[in-house]
């Protein structure tokens, strides 16, 4: 018996799962997957672990079949999903190399002033430095989690820097 | 292409001739010479546009935009 899943075409042993096989294998999951077609995994894996009750713990393979497809049925990544929407990646990756741009635009004017204190454009290069990175910090308010925490801590240090100048 | 220093005093020279307050005058100059080396990026950018990578053109885009967007406002302030 063969079915189209989100991995691929799904072969069922028709002997059921073998405890005995080597744990991962084809024969000890009761399936093996031998094409590329795609629809629904945890039937499949529903159907392998059902045949395989057959003359085993049936109790412990229906708790394991239904906590298989469940598990499926709820992943993102086993349903074949995208963690994170596409949009919002591209967004994010888009925003993540602003920012790295309007840092470097304050690391370079940073640098103006490390290498020429006495200048008169120092009061300009500040003016330049605020302004890079108080954009930063807006558009680091659209990024999530830890990148989200390292970009803003990294502006922080970009700001006491030049405060020190 | 002519020095910072150069283009800096002939842009502040020729918005002095409009009788501009001195401290705009400096403002200008400064500012559309401040980004030259960002400028400089980009005019690479139109001038090696088909043997630049995807992220070489960003990064070029990105880092004009970045320096130039901040002395587009000022006019406004």
């Amino acid at each position: 018996m063969e079915f189209n899943t989100n991995f691929g075409r799904v072969r069922l042993n028709p002997n059921g799962p073998d405890a005995d096989a080597e744990a991962g294998s084809d024969a000890y999951l009761g399936f093996s997957i031998v094409g590329e077609n795609k629809t629904d995994f945890s039937v499949a894996m529903a159907a392998g672990v059902v045949i395989g009750m057959r003359g085993r713990t049936p109790i412990l393979m229906a708790g394991a079949a239904t906590l298989a497809t469940v598990w499926i049925l709820t992943s993102p990544v086993q349903q074949g999903l995208p963690i994170v929407d596409d949009y919002f990646y591209s967004q994010s990756k888009h925003n993540k190399e602003v920012i790295e741009g309007l840092i470097g635009t304050a690391v370079d004017h940073i640098e103006k002033i490390r290498n020429n204190p006495g200048s008169r454009d120092v009061n300009h290069w500040k003016g330049e430095i605020k302004a890079a990175l108080d954009r930063a910090k807006n558009i680091a308010e659209r990024l999530k989690g830890k990148t989200k925490e390292a970009i803003k801590e990294k502006i922080r240090e970009l700001e006491n820097r030049a405060e020190s100048q | 292409m002519a020095s910072k220093e150069f283009m800096r005093n002939k842009i502040a020279a020729a918005f002095a001739a409009n009788e501009l307050d001195s401290n705009i005058v400096e403002d200008i100059a400064f500012h559309m010479t401040d980004w030259k080396e960002d400028l400089d990026q980009l005019v690479g950018v139109y001038q090696n546009v088909d043997s630049l990578s995807d992220s070489d053109i960003r990064k070029a885009v990105i880092s004009f935009l970045a320096h130039a967007a901040n002395t587009l406002r000022l006019p406004r302030n």
